[in-house]
């Protein structure tokens, strides 16, 4: 490894204007996906030091500079905004079923939540959370739906294993949050 | 307590039924199905909806009355139950659903506050050669009269002759005759045999589109021997 290979995987991610893939890093740089990802962790190390104001994430490979969240209200502050978006609980439901029941086909997504859920998933398309995947091999040859790397990106996933276990929620404290 | 269930369009019929289940405090069982029975109909009888969005409650809530009727009858001992645990299961499985999204929710909060660096790279690329038209005030003039006025008034042999193109319109009953006379003289024939011009995608569909007014008409019928076969159109 030269002493620079750090610095130039560095100025690749620093411009792209989205989340950089490996291979393609490994592409740019000439060299095996083997030799580039001890330079990743690397820099990940040195970002994740608290002289950082922002850090190296990666979701399904892909990489990206991301600001440090306790530093949020501070860029809140600057940007001059308050409010954010938010997703509406039935996005968030819809959203869950495709995570972990992918790849789900509307129809199914519906029997699930009982509701049409045509203008949800449009929505969660627009904003690239979810998108089509292909479609069943079965009657009528449904399209099939999955999560992107957005997602993944949004909701702080190294990749779809990642999820929370389901095994692993507590029932109880739903009942008691809602009220 | 006061405990509003909004019936909107984003809320279904098993979300109120989740929202009956937790303002009891009850588990998800049969039993306790059909003690909501009451209560779940209460609610559509007084949100009067669009027919569409009530029947799904309504799928629900003969279920339910199902489960609660089976409960006030004496019971056969091989009764089966399946009917009931699919409403239970469907219950529990929309219930763990509605914890995820909540748990997805958390780290979407938290998350939602971080951003990523983002360069435009666009202007720093190079541009596409710039096209540089070449034109004065007067040839605009020129332009906008010759488009204003057609070429017998204006005296002018540059402008070119216009060419429509002509869509040739092929009728789905003319298409119908025709492959009727076909068939009376063949008796069975290729399908592709039906089509003068297989250049003419528009031919190809009212080809197509006949053959199903006709199969429609129980007029002919469509053989084929096996997947990706020739089709073949005989008369019925």
């Amino acid at each position: 490894m030269e002493k620079t290979d750090q610095a130039k995987v560095e100025s690749i991610i620093f411009v792209a204007e989205e989340p950089v893939n490996i291979d393609k890093l490994a592409r740019v740089m000439e060299m095996n996906i083997s030799t580039i990802r001890p330079i990743l962790e690397e820099i990940k190390e040195e970002y994740s030091n608290e002289k950082h104001g922002f850090e190296l994430n990666s979701y399904n490979d892909n990489y990206v500079f991301e600001t440090k969240k306790e530093y949020s209200d501070l860029i809140l502050n600057y940007m001059n905004v308050s409010k954010h978006k938010k997703l509406s609980p039935a996005a968030l439901e819809t959203l869950a079923i495709v995570a972990y029941e992918q790849p789900i086909t509307r129809r199914e997504i519906e029997s699930i939540r009982g509701v049409n859920v045509e203008r949800t998933l449009s929505t969660l398309e627009k904003y690239s959370l979810v998108e089509e995947q292909g479609r069943k091999e079965t009657i009528g040859n449904p399209i099939i739906y999955g999560t992107t790397t957005v997602f993944l990106q949004k909701f702080a996933l190294d990749d779809i294993s990642d999820l929370p276990d389901i095994e692993e929620i507590d029932y109880q404290k739903v009942f008691e949050d809602e009220e | 307590m006061d405990y509003e269930v909004k019936l909107d369009e984003f809320k279904g019929p098993l979300e109120l039924l989740y929202q009956l289940v937790k303002k009891n405090k009850i588990e998800i069982s049969k039993i306790s199905l059909a003690k909501i029975t009451g209560e779940y109909l209460d609610y559509i009888d007084q949100n009067i909806m669009d027919l569409e969005y009530t029947s799904e409650f309504l799928v629900i809530a003969a279920e339910l009355v199902q489960i609660k009727a089976k409960y006030l009858l004496p019971k056969a001992d091989d009764e089966e139950e399946d009917d009931e645990e699919s409403l239970v299961e469907r219950l529990r499985k929309y219930q763990l659903y509605k914890e995820l999204s909540f748990v997805l929710a958390d780290r979407f909060e938290e998350r939602r506050d971080v951003f990523e660096n983002s360069s435009n790279l666009d202007k720093y690329r190079n541009f596409e050669e710039e096209v540089v038209i070449e034109v004065n005030l007067n040839d605009m003039k020129e332009m906008y009269l010759k488009a204003l006025y057609s070429d017998n008034d204006l005296e002018d042999d540059d402008i070119e002759e216009v060419e429509h193109i002509i869509v040739e319109k092929i009728k789905v009953e003319k298409k119908i005759n025709d492959v009727l006379d076909t068939l009376n003289k063949y008796n069975r024939v290729n399908f592709y045999k039906l089509i003068e011009d297989r250049e003419n995608i528009m031919e190809i569909v009212v080809t197509f589109l006949s053959i199903l007014e006709l199969m429609k008409l129980n007029k002919v019928r469509i053989i084929q021997d096996q997947l990706f076969s020739p089709i073949e159109v005989s008369l019925a």
